[in-house]
């Protein structure tokens, strides 16, 4: 029995390697152990009477990962190589492993021995002869520590591979982190280059240029800026200039200098970055210059289209002084077409034009002679082909006036119709402008309400009749409604025929 | 009740027709009541422009209620200039859903 202090043995199997040259102390350990065994320790013994059939042992533990916990070792091997080389050899193989050496030499240089072989803390010496209670007093004690040892063995082995596995995942992170912090300061040192660009670009800009924070407030402005409000930086900087709007247009603006003077601007406003921080850049251009050029060129422009209208005047009241019955027909066609050119929303510029060519539409007729213009009874054919040609006189005499209008153009297809029976060209709908259109309606309607020297006028009535009549063959049939809409109304004629021969306003 | 100063360069012909646009515009959107417009100029009141650190005309300020808000440039341009002096304009759809 084993006695009650080595009864508690440990739950672990405990592997047991005992080497002795004599097989009577190799049975006695057979006989020890199998009393503990007997007590239900698990305790299982291996016997070696070799040194080299101990190695060999060991090693196919090793190789079956099923280890001995302690070996008892004579030292005095008598068959080979002693116990101390095969103990040193047993521990290069399995470090782990509790070494328990014994001897029957009464002196035995435990110092020298435990220098010789690796984990002097591992290793015991019994001396021979041993009881029983040594034995279970070893395996039990060494069995339990080696238990220990391998747990904690693992247990390290565990920790350290955790140890090992967190420090990979920090070192990727570390790396990840590493990888962004570059990218960061890569994509700042862009930006600030960017800056430094734009900060160039804005200091050596024409234009003024200021740059405001997302308040409104004035952060920077350019020497431009200092020269065209006449002031120094420290005058603007930190100052509140205003939210200014943002537009796909520009904006004019005016900016008072400290002399009094005034300088027209166009300011401009496109949202960006300064410094990493969101900002509004202004940009101002001085536009002082252009707006006096602009303002007296719309005078000159002014002078220009008076000078014409004067000249135009002049040339329709000659025409009326030769020829007593073109006497206000120009006038009053004028009139008639601006009314129906009104009552058609057509642009206000192409009424103007319309205006003066029809004063002047029947110029031409300056070049045909003045018998035949005035003659009491009708016209042969002859004649009545030489009155046609005043169209073509008419758009040679105007043709070099260089004006705002195309008036030579509308006096010379005046006579045209939209099927093209008219003269001179013959033109079409498409081909006759609209200036010339409605003047061929006012003439007309003009024409045949108002005395003529072979007959005297035909009245008004009946003059629209006739409109209505050649409508979509000779004229433009929107032309021709928009008149009988006004005469319906009472206001396509004068009130008094004999207006007199002005431009209408 | 607003009160909103208007700081203009000279009071021409032109100037004079869109101050009377601006002024038909906030009628619309703030209520008749509910402004008070002061016309400015700056070569007229220089020290007043100094002390609203004028720039540039047109400059539009919200003087009431605090805090001030400052616009330059075009004011007929209703919805920027209502955002840039966070005018509540009654009659847009927004105000209304406020309101209720």
């Amino acid at each position: 029995m084993i006695p009650d202090t080595h009864r508690h043995c440990s739950s672990n199997d405990i592997r047991i390697l005992a080497v002795d040259d004599e097989p009577s102390i190799l049975k006695l350990y057979e006989r020890i152990i199998r009393i503990g065994a007997a007590d239900g320790c698990n305790w299982k013994l291996s016997l070696c009477g070799t040194a080299q059939k101990a190695l060999d042992t060991i090693r196919g533990s090793i190789a079956i990962e099923n280890r001995f916990s302690l070996v008892f070792m004579d030292i005095d091997l008598a068959s080979d190589r002693d116990g101390i080389w095969a103990a040193g050899e047993i521990r290069r193989l399995d470090p782990g492993i509790y070494i328990v050496f014994v001897t029957g030499m009464s002196r035995v240089d435990i110092k020298d021995i435990s220098a010789r072989i690796q984990a002097p803390d591992q290793i015991f010496f019994l001396q021979k002869p041993f009881t029983k209670t040594e034995i279970w007093q070893f395996v039990n004690s060494l069995g339990a520590r080696w238990a220990r040892d391998r747990e904690h063995t693992k247990e390290k082995a565990d920790f350290e591979g955790r140890i090992k596995s967190s420090t990979v995942r920090f070192e990727k992170a570390k790396s990840v982190l590493e990888k962004e912090v570059r990218k960061r300061e890569a994509t700042e040192a862009a930006l600030k280059e960017k800056e430094t660009q734009y900060r160039s670009i804005i200091e050596k800009n024409a234009d003024a240029m200021l740059i405001l924070d997302s308040r409104g407030i004035v952060l920077y402005i350019n020497p431009a800026a200092e020269k065209l409000f006449d002031r120094k930086p420290g005058d603007f900087i930190g100052k509140t200039f205003g939210f200014s709007i943002i537009s796909d247009q520009a904006t004019e603006i005016e900016i008072p200098r400290r002399d009094g003077s005034m300088i027209v601007g166009e300011m401009r406003t496109v949202k960006m970055t300064w410094y990493t921080k969101p900002a509004f850049i202004v940009s101002i251009r001085d536009i002082t210059l252009r707006k006096m050029i602009e303002i007296q060129l719309k005078d000159s422009l002014n002078r220009y289209e008076r000078t014409i209208r004067g000249t135009i005047q002049a040339m329709s009241v000659a025409l009326e002084k030769r020829d007593s019955y073109t006497s206000g027909h120009q006038a009053q066609v004028a009139r008639i077409a601006t009314r129906i050119a009104r009552e058609m929303q057509l642009p206000e510029k192409v009424i103007e034009g319309m205006s003066m060519a029809a004063m002047i539409h029947d110029i031409g007729k300056i070049g045909i002679p003045a018998e035949i213009l005035s003659k009491p009874t009708r016209l042969t054919s002859i004649e009545f082909a030489l009155i046609k040609t005043h169209s073509e006189i008419g758009y040679s005499i105007l043709q070099n006036i260089e004006a705002p209008w195309p008036i030579a153009e509308i006096v010379y297809q005046h006579h045209e119709r939209i099927d093209g029976t008219g003269y001179p060209q013959g033109l079409g709908l498409k081909d006759i402008c609209m200036e010339a259109r409605v003047i061929s309606v006012a003439d007309t309607l003009d024409a045949i309400a108002s005395h003529r020297p072979y007959r005297a006028g035909l009245g008004r009535a009946f003059a629209v009749s006739e409109i209505k009549k050649y409508k979509g063959d000779y004229y433009d049939p929107d032309i021709v409604d928009t008149s009988v809409r006004l005469y319906e109304a009472g206001t396509l004629f004068d009130s008094n025929l004999s207006s007199p021969a002005t431009l209408p306003a | 009740m607003y009160l909103i100063n208007i700081y203009i360069s000279t009071r021409n012909g032109s100037t004079l027709e869109r101050l009377a646009l601006f002024r038909k515009m906030l009628t619309e959107a703030l209520g008749e009541d509910n402004f008070e417009l002061e016309v400015l100029s700056v070569l007229e009141n220089p020290d007043a422009a100094i002390s609203d650190d004028i720039l540039v005309t047109p400059t539009i300020i919200r003087r009431n209620p605090a805090p001030i808000r400052k616009v330059v440039g075009n004011f007929l341009d209703r919805e920027k200039l209502f955002f840039g002096l966070e005018l509540d304009d009654t009659t847009s759809p927004d105000s209304k859903i406020r309101s209720n």
